[in-house]
C-alpha cells in the first residue's frame, strides 16, 4: 500500500500531561456558574445528578477512548462523524459544534458578569438607576467584546498563563471541598440540610443533569492532542478515563459540601437558598465555610469564566473557520486577516452569535440549556459514528481500546443523551426553539450552498461534454458504454425507450484509473477512448438519434455512472450484463448492483441480444409493484411496437378456477390503477388482435418462468427487493431466473421518489460494510 | 466517507494486516458487569437513601465505583495493546515478506498530512 508523504509532530506529551489537559478543560467555569442553579432544580439530590452525569459521560468517554485511540487526529469529532455518518452529518457536526462553543461562551460571559456585578454591588459602586440584570447584560457584552478583540489581535492565553489559571481554579475548588468537609465534620448536624433529599423527585434530578452536562464536557480535547502524544493509542484512552476519575468525584464533593456545609441565614432549605442565588450559589455557599471564601471564589470564578470564554471563542472561531476552509460555509469564513493573521470573519460571526445569545436570551438557564442540547446532539452523532466506523473500517484500524458490550453501550449512551436533551425542553423551551431554529438555518445553508460544493469536490471529474443540451427536467436515457460488442444492443433498448417518450440520449464513457495513478492524470487516457466514442456516436446517429456525450474519469465506473445520473437527472440507465458474476455476494456484478442501489433512476440491465422491436414479451408479475414496471416500460413498448405481452403470475399452491379468476382480476385492477392501456384491438386487416393476456400458473416459480419464457422474444423482470434496506437488489428468485433463462432478458429497477430515495440511501449507508466512495 | 480519507491521516493498518486483529474488547466483561451493578447500587443508595446515612455511604461507594471502573478500563487499554502486538508478531512471523517491508508502529503511527 502506498503511503502519503507525512511529517510528524514532536511527541512531547506523556500520560500525566494529557490527563491534566483533560482535567483543565473540564474543571472550571461550568461548576462555578451552574452549581447553584442545579441545586435549586434537584435539591440535595444534586449529588446524584452529578454522579449520573458522570456515568453518562463515562459511556461517551469510552467511545472517545475507542475512536481517539484508533483515529487520533486533531479534527476529532468532525473527522469521526465525516467517516462514520452519511450525507450532511459532518456539516451538522461542525455547525452544532460551532453553536455549542459560541453559546458556551455566552454562558461564561454571563457567569463572569454575575460575579463582577455582585462584587461591584457589594462595594456600593453600582450606578443608581442601573438594575443588576441590566448591569449583568452590559458587563457580559463588554467582556465578550474585549475577548473578541483579544482574539482578533491574535493574542490568546497560552502556555504558562493557561496553566496558572487552571491550577488557580482547581486549587480554589480543592479548598472549597476541604473547607466544606471540615465544616461538616465539625458540626455533623448540618447534614440535616440533605433532607428533603429530592424535593422535585427524579424530574428535578434530570433537570439538574441537563443543566450541568456542559461542566462534564471537555475531556474530548484530550483527543485533539493525539499528534503530540507519546504512544497515543495507549495514552489517549487512559488519559480520558483518568481525567474523569479526577473530575467526577470533585464535582460530587463540591455538590456535597455546598449542601452539607451551609446554613442559610434566612432559615429556608439550603437548596432553595442556593437556587435563588443562581449563578452565585457557589459563592454564597463558600462564604460560609471557606476562609477568604468570598475573595477566593470571586477571583477563581473570574479566572475560570474568562479563561473558558477565551477558550470557547477560540474553539467556536476555529470550528467556523474550518467549515469555511472545507467549503461548508462561504469562503469568507476561511479567510485570514492579512495583518493580524486571525480568521476575522469567522471570529466576527462567532462573536455575533455569542453576544446575541448572551444579550437577547432572557435567562442564563436558557443559554446553558441551549449549549447543553447542542453538545448532547454532537455526542450522540459521535456515538453513532463509532458504531459504523467499527463496522466499516474496524478490521483496518489499530484500536488502543475497544468499548465493551458493543454496540449496546453506545446505544445506551445515545438513548440517555436523547432523554437528557428532551428533558431540557421542560427546563427551557426557548433553548429548544433556538436549537431547532439553528438546525433549520443550518439545513437551508447546507441545501443551498454546502451540498453543491461538497458534491463538486466528491464527484468524478468530467473531461469532455459534447453536444449537451440536456435540460434536467427533460426525459433522458443514459447509456454507459464500455464494450463495443454490445453497443448496438444497448442503443436499441435506449431507442425503444425514447420512442415511448421523446427525450435525450446521453452516452457516457468512463476512463477508469487505478489507485496508483492520480485521478487528475485521467485526461492522458482520453485518446484511447476516442475510437469507442466515435463508434458509439456513429451507431446512435445511424439509428436516428442525436447523442449527447459525456466522458468522466474515476476509479470506479459505478461512481461515474451514479454521478452522471445525478448531474443530468437521467430517467433511465441502460446497461449490459454478460450473465456472470464472480462475486457470490452480488446478483449481477458489483458495479451494476451498486448502480441499481445508489442511482436514483430506472435501471435497465440487458442480457443477451435483445431483438427489438420484440413481438412477444413475457412479464413475470409476482408483486403488485410489477404493475408499475409494466406501466413504465413494457406497455408503452408494446403499444408502440404492436407487441403481445403476457403477464404471468406463478403461485405455489393449487388454485381453483375461481381463485385463479380472482387473482387475474386483482392483477388487472392493479394494472388499471397505473393507467395501463393494453386493450385488445384489431390488426391491420381488421381482425381481432389479442395484445395482452394474464396467466395464473401454479408450481415452482423459477422453473415455471424458465420453462414459460422459451416461447418469447424478450423477458422483462422487475426488482423485488427483499428488505426495505435494499440488502438484496433483486430477490433470490428473480436472480435465479435471470441467471438460468435463455431468452433475452431485461431486468428493471424502478426509481423511487426523491424523499424515499434519500431515506433509503441513509439506511443503506449503515447497512453496507464496503467502502463506497473512492473516486 | 472513505478509506482513502482515513489513509490520509495515516491511521489505517497496512493492507496485508487487515482483518487479522480481533475486534472483541479486552476489558474483563464479568468484572465490568459486577462493577456496573455495583455502580448502579451506589447510585440507588445515593438517591433512595433520602439524604440520610445510606446516601452518604452510597456517595463514598460511588467514588470507589469510579476508581474501580477506571482501573478496569485502563487495564483494558493495556491488555488491548498487548494483544494487538501479539497478533501482529504472530502475523509477521507467518508472513516474513511483509515483515521485511513493515514500517507501521502501534505506538507512534499518527502523523499529519504533508501540506
Amino acid at each position: 500500500m502506498q503511503r502519503e508523504p507525512t511529517t510528524e509532530l514532536s511527541r512531547d506529551l506523556g500520560l500525566f500531561d494529557i490527563t491534566m489537559v483533560g482535567v483543565a478543560a473540564m474543571v472550571g467555569a461550568g461548576i462555578f456558574v451552574l452549581t447553584g442553579i442545579a441545586a435549586g432544580a434537584a435539591g440535595p439530590a444534586l449529588i446524584v445528578a452529578f454522579a449520573l452525569n458522570g456515568v453518562i459521560t463515562l459511556l461517551t468517554a469510552m467511545i472517545h477512548a475507542e475512536l481517539g485511540s484508533a483515529i487520533p487526529v486533531a479534527g476529532g469529532y468532525y473527522v469521526w462523524v465525516r467517516q462514520g455518518l452519511p450525507g450532511s452529518n459532518a456539516f451538522f457536526a461542525g455547525w452544532m459544534g460551532w453553536f455549542a462553543h459560541a453559546v458556551a461562551g455566552s454562558l461564561y460571559a454571563l457567569g463572569f458578569s454575575a460575579y463582577v456585578v455582585e462584587a461591584v454591588n457589594r462595594m456600593g459602586m453600582l450606578p443608581a438607576g442601573v438594575s443588576v440584570s441590566l448591569a449583568e447584560k452590559l458587563v457580559a457584552l463588554l467582556i465578550a467584546l474585549l475577548f473578541l478583540y483579544i482574539n482578533y489581535r491574535g493574542v490568546s492565553e497560552t502556555g504558562k498563563a493557561g496553566n496558572i489559571v487552571t491550577l488557580g481554579q482547581t486549587t480554589v475548588l480543592a479548598l472549597f471541598v476541604v473547607s466544606g468537609l471540615f465544616a461538616i465534620a465539625s458540626d455533623p448536624t448540618q447534614l440535616q440540610s440533605f433532607q428533603p433529599f429530592a424535593p422535585e423527585g427524579w424530574s428535578g434530578v434530570f433537570a439538574a443533569m441537563g443543566l450541568t452536562y456542559i461542566a462534564f464536557e471537555g475531556f474530548e480535547i484530550i483527543v485533539q492532542t493525539g499528534e503530540e502524544v507519546r504512544d497515543p493509542r495507549r495514552n489517549l484512552p487512559k488519559a480520558i478515563f483518568l481525567a474523569l476519575l479526577v473530575v467526577v468525584p470533585v464535582y460530587v464533593l463540591v455538590g456535597f459540601c455546598m449542601i452539607g456545609a451551609v446554613t442559610p441565614p434566612t432559615g429556608e432549605p439550603t437548596y432553595q437558598w442556593l437556587g435563588e442565588a443562581g449563578v452565585l450559589g457557589l459563592l454564597q455557599a463558600g462564604e460560609q465555610f471557606m476562609p477568604l471564601g468570598y475573595i477566593l471564589l470571586t477571583v477563581g470564578a473570574i479566572f475560570a469564566t474568562t479563561s473558558a470564554l477565551n477558550a470557547t471563542i477560540y474553539a467556536a472561531t476555529r470550528a467556523s473557520f474550518a467549515m469555511g476552509r472545507d467549503h461548508n460555509l462561504p469562503p469568507a469564513f476561511g479567510s485570514v486577516h492579512p495583518k493580524t493573521r486571525t480568521p476575522h470573519i469567522a471570529l466576527l460571526c462567532s462573536g455575533a452569535l455569542l453576544i446575541g445569545m448572551a444579550v437577547f436570551i432572557p435567562a442564563i438557564e436558557d443559554v446553558a440549556s441551549a449549549a447543553n442540547i447542542m453538545f448532547l446532539l454532537v455526542f450522540m452523532q459521535i456515538n453513532v459514528a463509532a458504531i459504523t466506523i467499527r463496522r466499516k473500517y474496524g478490521d483496518k484500524l489499530a484500536y488502543g481500546y475497544l468499548v465493551p458490550f458493543f454496540p449496546y453501550l453506545p446505544i445506551l449512551a445515545i438513548i440517555l443523551q436523547i432523554a437528557l436533551a428532551a428533558k431540557l425542553f421542560d427546563v427551557s423551551p426557548i433553548a429548544w426553539y433556538v436549537t431547532i431554529g439553528w438546525l433549520a438555518l443550518g439545513y437551508v445553508i447546507y441545501a443551498l450552498y454546502s451540498r453543491k460544493l461538497e458534491r463538486e469536490e466528491e464527484v468524478t471529474p468530467v473531461l469532455i461534454e459534447e453536444r449537451l443540451r440536456v435540460d434536467r427536467e427533460r426525459f433522458s436515457v443514459l447509456v454507459p458504454v464500455a464494450n463495443p460488442e454490445n453497443v448496438e444492443n444497448l442503443l436499441n433498448v435506449a431507442k425503444s425507450i425514447l420512442e415511448t417518450q421523446p427525450g435525450e440520449l446521453i452516452l457516457l464513457h468512463v476512463v477508469t484509473v487505478p489507485g496508483q495513478i492520480p485521478v487528475s492524470l485521467g485526461h492522458e487516457f482520453v485518446e484511447e477512448t476516442r475510437p469507442l466514442m466515435d463508434h458509439t456516436t456513429h451507431i446512435a446517429e445511424e439509428m436516428g438519434m442525436t447523442p449527447n456525450i459525456v466522458l468522466r474519469v474515476g476509479r470506479r465506473a459505478a461512481n461515474a455512472i451514479i454521478d452522471t445520473v445525478e448531474d443530468y437527472n437521467a430517467n433511465f440507465v441502460v446497461m449490459g450484463w454478460g450473465g456472470q458474476s464472480r462475486d457470490p455476494q452480488t446478483v449481477v456484478g458489483t458495479n451494476i448492483d451498486r448502480i441499481v442501489k445508489e442511482a436514483n433512476a430506472n435501471v435497465v440491465v440487458v442480457r443477451g441480444d435483445v431483438a427489438l422491436p420484440a413481438r412477444r414479451i413475457l412479464v413475470p408479475v409476482q408483486h403488485p409493484r410489477h404493475g408499475h414496471l409494466v406501466a413504465s416500460l413494457a406497455a408503452p413498448m408494446a403499444v408502440h411496437d404492436d407487441a403481445y405481452i403476457e403477464l404471468v403470475h406463478v403461485v405455489g399452491e393449487d388454485l381453483t378456477s375461481r381463485q385463479r379468476a380472482e387473482r387475474a382480476s386483482e392483477l388487472l385492477e392493479s394494472l388499471r390503477e397505473h393507467d395501463i392501456e393494453l386493450d385488445d384491438s384489431v390488426d391491420a386487416g381488421g381482425r381481432p388482435h389479442r395484445r395482452f393476456r394474464i396467466r395464473i400458473e401454479t408450481g415452482d416459480v423459477v422453473n415455471e418462468l424458465i420453462e414459460h419464457a422459451k416461447g418469447f422474444d424478450l423477458v422483462m423482470m422487475g426488482a423485488s427487493r427483499e428488505s426495505w434496506f435494499r440488502r438484496k437488489v433483486w430477490g433470490d428468485k428473480t436472480s435465479r431466473v435471470a441467471r438460468q433463462i435463455d431468452t433475452p432478458l431485461m431486468l428493471l429497477n424502478l426509481r423511487s421518489g426523491r424523499f424515499k430515495y434519500n431515506v433509503s440511501q441513509f439506511f443503506q449507508f449503515f447497512w453496507d460494510t464496503e467502502d463506497e466512495s473512492e473516486l | 466517507m472513505s478509506l482513502r480519507n482515513l489513509q490520509k491521516h495515516n491511521v489505517v493498518l497496512p493492507e496485508e494486516e487487515w482483518g487479522i486483529h480481533d475486534l472483541s474488547t479486552n476489558v474483563k466483561r464479568i468484572q465490568l458487569i459486577v462493577c456496573l451493578l455495583f455502580g448502579a447500587v451506589t447510585l440507588g443508595m445515593m438517591y433512595y437513601g433520602g439524604g440520610g446515612l445510606i446516601t452518604f455511604i452510597g456517595t463514598g461507594l460511588f467514588m470507589l465505583f469510579m476508581a474501580w471502573i477506571t482501573h478496569i478500563s485502563v487495564k483494558g487499554v493495556d491488555d488491548q495493546a498487548e494483544e494487538f502486538l501479539t497478533e501482529r508478531e504472530r502475523f509477521l512471523r507467518e508472513h516474513p515478506a511483509v515483515a521485511e517491508e513493515d514500517d507501521f508502529s502501534f505506538d507512534e503511527s499518527v502523523t499529519t498530512e504533508d501540506e
